[in-house]
């Protein structure tokens, strides 16, 4: 299990992971060309990673404003299509093995971000109660509403429909994956409620998940495992997910975060207090055998932090690689 | 264990950060060598009133002498006894050697007599010094992570632990994060918990994480959620 962040290109960022000790990273996507990333633009960032020996191991996310037509159906999805496929097909050349996608039409949601945690600490926070209410709950969140994604939407999806769409998605894409040698990582719906002004969210339990991994059986077509997100399912035990999910070497990618409730209402905290025992899960990596990358996903804001949170990450890197270690040596006794 | 973070007396946030990062405790370094601050009784105060729990105060700007330095020392017991103040860490002056338990009678004096103790530095006292202690109150923090500082692996650790007198131990990383250097931080934890230590136990020197302010926060905080994780995996 490698530790990961999420990084930028800036100097200031890489010095920072390199002191962490850290040697493998993800990073988002270069921006498109005609709705296509070329191959150019992937190979020089991950020049840039390489240069200061960090691996860039992930691609998070596919950008939602390459495959949103695709997300919900409309007729310009043959065309998005066409650029996904020459994009994975562009990551695949560049050599970086997992791309991660998600299925949220409307983005990831919460309702608050309040210096209601410890030493008042600033905790995302999400309730259905308040997002039903609240067209924000998600273009807040997501920086959406000037762009195309997300946006408020202009007619309701079932649940069929939004299945419908990620099957005609995965049908087309995994055989190109395969061909490319990509890794596609499916990253469950956060948060992880049936549905959202009118929309239907899909991968919001541990069964639809097992549904991606169904559709199109391939050792390209996975799950981006967020323990977050999963966390916050409702009634899912987060260790027995990764028995189940990682026991079958589907989890390309993980996520690391300890929440606190699950829907209809929650909190992400810092992992140390949250609900899921971290040392537990980290021992269930472990035993299912996941060697890939695991990043440090969202954390509270602390005091006097600068805007990528580096205090907090920090401590989050920090306690990981505690876990594990730790984890390692009591084997070892 | 106790898990404790060290701030800087005066500084707010650093107080702030260790009750947000979940410090079981903090250590507030306080200067003897500024004469505008010779009570203690606000160090004691602030963190009370902050929602935090004062496991010592870290005494720096000492002398190098022993007589200054143990009339400084005597001071801080006598402002640590009428602030409820009740563990002073510090390092000792310079080494003793044969003479370290005669010079440091009257010290142990004040510590019977205010019932604040004192944890001397064990990487910064020689071995037959270390031997000597502890003697009443005045007591040891072993230093992991530093060689010759009192115990170089688990075992010498553990052995430590069962000698008596440690009241603190700390983790230097040598200017990397917990569990990235030479030092194995879990194994000499497991050592100590084995042999039943439960004292207090805190990071070093924080690692300077790419561009930082000068108390390096961000490495503050990857040693304390280095430590936190390995105590959690214990239990």
């Amino acid at each position: 299990m490698k530790i990961a962040l999420h990084a930028s290109e800036s100097a200031d960022h890489i010095a920072f992971i390199q002191s962490l000790g850290l040697s493998d990273v993800v990073c988002g996507m270069p921006a498109e060309i005609d709705g296509v990333v070329p191959v150019e633009a992937f190979e020089q960032r991950r020049d840039i990673f390489a240069r200061h020996n960090l691996h860039w191991d992930v691609i998070e996310n596919l950008s939602p404003t390459l495959y949103d037509e695709i997300m919900f159906g409309t007729a310009e999805r043959e065309r998005q299509l066409d650029g996904v496929c020459r994009t994975i097909e562009n990551i695949g050349k560049a050599g970086i093995p997992v791309l991660q996608y998600q299925w949220m039409l409307l983005g990831g949601l919460r309702t608050e971000y309040s210096p209601t945690g410890r030493g008042g600490a600033r905790y995302p926070r999400f309730d259905s109660a308040v997002a039903q209410h609240m067209a924000a709950a998600c273009l807040d969140w997501m920086g959406g509403g000037k762009h195309r994604y997300p946006h408020i939407p202009d007619q309701p999806l079932s649940s069929e429909q939004v299945w419908a769409h990620l099957e005609w998605f995965l049908k087309a894409v995994v055989p190109v994956a395969e061909s490319a040698g990509v890794h596609i990582a499916a990253h469950p719906d956060d948060a992880p409620v049936p549905e959202y002004l009118g929309v239907a969210r899909i991968l919001i339990d541990v069964d639809s998940l097992q549904r991606v991994i169904d559709t199109v059986p391939s050792p390209n077509n996975g799950i981006g495992f967020c323990m977050g997100t999963i966390g916050t399912m409702a009634g899912v035990d987060v260790i027995d997910a990764i028995h189940r999910i990682g026991g079958q070497g589907k989890v390309f990618f993980a996520h690391f975060r300890n929440p606190r409730g699950q829907v209809p209402s929650f909190e992400e905290v810092f992992p140390d207090e949250g609900d899921i025992d971290m040392a537990a899960a980290v021992a269930a990596w472990q035993e299912v055998g996941f060697d890939g990358v695991i990043r440090i996903d969202h954390c509270p804001g602390v005091v006097g932090d600068n805007g990528r949170a580096d205090r907090s990450f920090a401590f989050q890197v920090g306690y990981l690689r505690g876990l594990i270690q730790s984890l390692a040596t009591g084997a070892g006794q | 264990m106790k898990l404790a973070l060290t701030v800087r007396y005066g500084y707010d946030e650093e107080l702030i950060f260790a009750q947000q990062l979940g410090a079981d405790a903090v250590i507030v370094r306080f200067d003897l060598g500024d004469p505008r601050d010779t009570d203690l009784a606000p160090v004691a105060h602030r963190v009370r009133v902050a929602g935090l729990q004062l496991a010592g105060v870290e005494l720096s700007g000492m002398a190098d002498q022993f007589q200054p330095w143990s009339d400084g020392l005597t001071g801080a017991l006598l402002a640590a006894q009428n602030a409820g103040i009740d563990t002073l860490l510090c390092a000792s002056p310079t080494q003793h050697a044969s003479t370290l338990g005669q010079d440091l009678e009257a010290v142990v004096a004040t510590t019977s007599m205010t019932g604040v103790r004192v944890c001397l530095d064990s990487s910064r006292l020689l071995p037959e010094e270390l031997a000597w202690l502890p003697a009443g109150d005045v007591q040891v923090e072993l230093v992991l992570g530093v060689p010759g500082a009192g115990a170089d692996g688990p075992a010498q650790a553990a052995a430590r632990v069962h000698s008596g007198g440690i009241s603190a131990i700390r983790f230097e990383g040598g200017g990397l994060p917990l569990g990235m250097g030479a030092i194995d931080v879990t194994a000499m934890l497991r050592a100590i918990a084995a042999a039943g230590y439960d004292g207090l136990i805190r990071a070093g020197a924080p690692p300077l994480l790419g561009e930082d302010d000068d108390w390096n926060p961000k490495g503050a905080a990857n040693d304390l959620g280095y430590l936190r994780a390995v105590l959690q995996s214990l239990r």
